[in-house]
């Protein structure tokens, strides 16, 4: 699939196939997994409707850590093979990634002043996607910031694959760090043991979710193909490049 | 092992032929701990529990705003591509770098924390844990700044963004750090917090420099 996909050329062909594809399929699926989770799903006996929040927010925070570890299997990917696709690849996963984990963030502090009475708290999970969004930033502060973009390509992806590394260590601390600290437990519904009715609209918004990443992250990428090929700057002698499609 | 002696020499002297701007770090955690303490009211008693974690931050923000220039002047002046060609591997060039900077920037902090321990009247056990935790956990702040500032040599305005990159590799060590000074008076250093520093320093070391070696090796592509 890799290997298929490499080729500049095939991937366009492909891509100009598969954004409007994926786009229509995160269409029919987000719209019918909010149907099912706003009117046809049960009520929580005791957060009541404020349990429907989960069905935006559960999802998202599951595509910004995917979105994040896409990137960084794409940084590898071109870190070695200096393959230009995958750095385009890795850079327009970044903002949709960073989007995903801010909606999740948004939505959960809604649904935390609900059931917690808080917008905010120290918990963490709410740390470690907290600092997963700042790496995120961070990311792409350094596309944005560096303007050759050969170098930005290859700077930004030493930047995901060594934030990669950390994830789990600061995942690590900040649970330890909040099970010494934290007073008040508070309980997350948990995943499995979910009756279908839940199951199903978080399962349709999922995949919903993950095929918008997908249009929008296709879309990025043959917009940069094609403003690459628009600049026509000189290309680097023996390297792969863009301008050549 | 001779050139790694003589680069680190190299950068303790040019330092010390630098009127004394290596010691602005030292400055800035002194102004930084003062600061907090006028705005905390003075008062020892609410104080004393906040200044482990105070002293950390003075030390992690000083150190931060030292990562910009590590690199900066070997690449602005050539001497990076000197060593390059001189064919020292330019790992052995960012470890020598990063050996200099500890000496030249966590060792004052080291030495200056019996001062700090004045400033908020601490005890024995948490100034030695204060001790023990900045000496386990610096490797592994000099090494992820060294990345940061390896990713950003020669391009303006890096400052914030090193900052920003930086900030989230090292919020283990802040954390881990903190906790292990309160704790070295009931565990000493078998404490489980200094076995995760060193794991972190050692992942760090482990990660830091070649990746910092990349990153320059990136920059003169």
């Amino acid at each position: 699939m890799i290997n298929f996909l490499a080729n500049p050329l095939r991937f366009k062909k492909f891509a100009t196939v598969a954004a409007p594809l994926f786009g229509l399929l995160a269409l029919i699926l987000i719209s019918s997994g909010l149907y099912f989770g706003l009117f046809n799903s049960p009520e929580d006996q005791l957060q009541g409707h404020s349990v429907r929040i989960m069905y935006v927010h559960v999802p998202a925070v599951w595509l910004g850590m995917a979105a994040y570890a896409g990137m960084a299997v794409a940084s590898l990917l071109a870190y070695i093979w200096r393959h230009p696709l995958s750095d385009e690849l890795a850079r327009a996963l970044a903002l949709p990634g960073a989007a995903f984990t801010a909606l999740g963030l948004i939505t959960g502090s809604l649904w935390g002043k609900t059931s917690w009475g808080t917008f905010w708290q120290w918990d963490g999970r709410m740390t470690s996607t907290l600092i997963l969004l700042f790496l995120f930033i961070g990311y792409m502060a350094v596309w944005a910031s560096i303007d050759d973009k050969r170098r930005a390509a290859r700077i930004a992806g030493l930047v995901a694959m060594v934030g990669s590394i950390n994830l789990p260590i600061i995942k690590f601390s900040v649970d330890w760090w909040n099970t010494l600290h934290q007073t008040s437990s508070v309980s997350m519904p948990n995943a499995p043991g979910l009756p279908g009715s839940i199951l199903l609209p978080l399962m349709l918004m999922t995949f919903g979710y993950t095929f918008f990443l997908g249009w929008v992250v296709l879309n990025r990428m043959l917009n940069e193909i094609a403003s690459a090929k628009t600049r026509r700057k000189r290309p680097a002698a023996g390297s792969i490049s863009m301008e050549k499609l | 092992m001779g050139r790694l002696h003589s680069m680190i020499l190299r950068d303790i002297h040019i330092a010390f032929r630098s009127g004394g701007a290596w010691l602005m770090g030292l400055v800035f955690f002194a102004v930084f701990l003062s600061l907090a303490a006028i705005a905390l009211g003075g008062e020892f008693k609410t104080l004393r529990p906040l200044a482990p974690a105070l002293i950390w931050l003075a030390t992690v923000f000083s150190l931060l705003f030292s990562f910009e220039h590590l690199f900066s002047g070997d690449a602005s002046d050539g001497s990076l591509e000197h060593v390059k060609l001189s064919g020292m591997s330019i790992t052995a060039y960012v470890f020598a770098k990063v050996c200099a900077h500890w000496l030249l920037s966590i060792l004052p902090l080291i030495l200056a924390l019996p001062i700090a321990a004045l400033l908020f009247d601490l005890q024995t056990p948490i100034l030695i844990g204060l001790f023990m935790s900045m000496i386990i956990a610096s490797p592994a702040l000099v090494c992820y700044g060294a990345f940061s500032g390896a990713c950003l040599v020669g391009f303006k305005g890096g400052g914030f963004l090193l900052v920003l990159l930086t900030i989230p590799l090292i919020i283990p060590v802040l954390i881990f750090a903190v906790s292990a000074v309160n704790s070295y008076s009931d565990a000493g250093l078998f404490a489980l917090e200094f076995q995760a520093l060193a794991g972190i320093s050692l992942i760090a070391t482990a990660i830091g420099i070649p990746a910092a070696a990349a990153a320059l090796n990136v920059m003169m592509e």
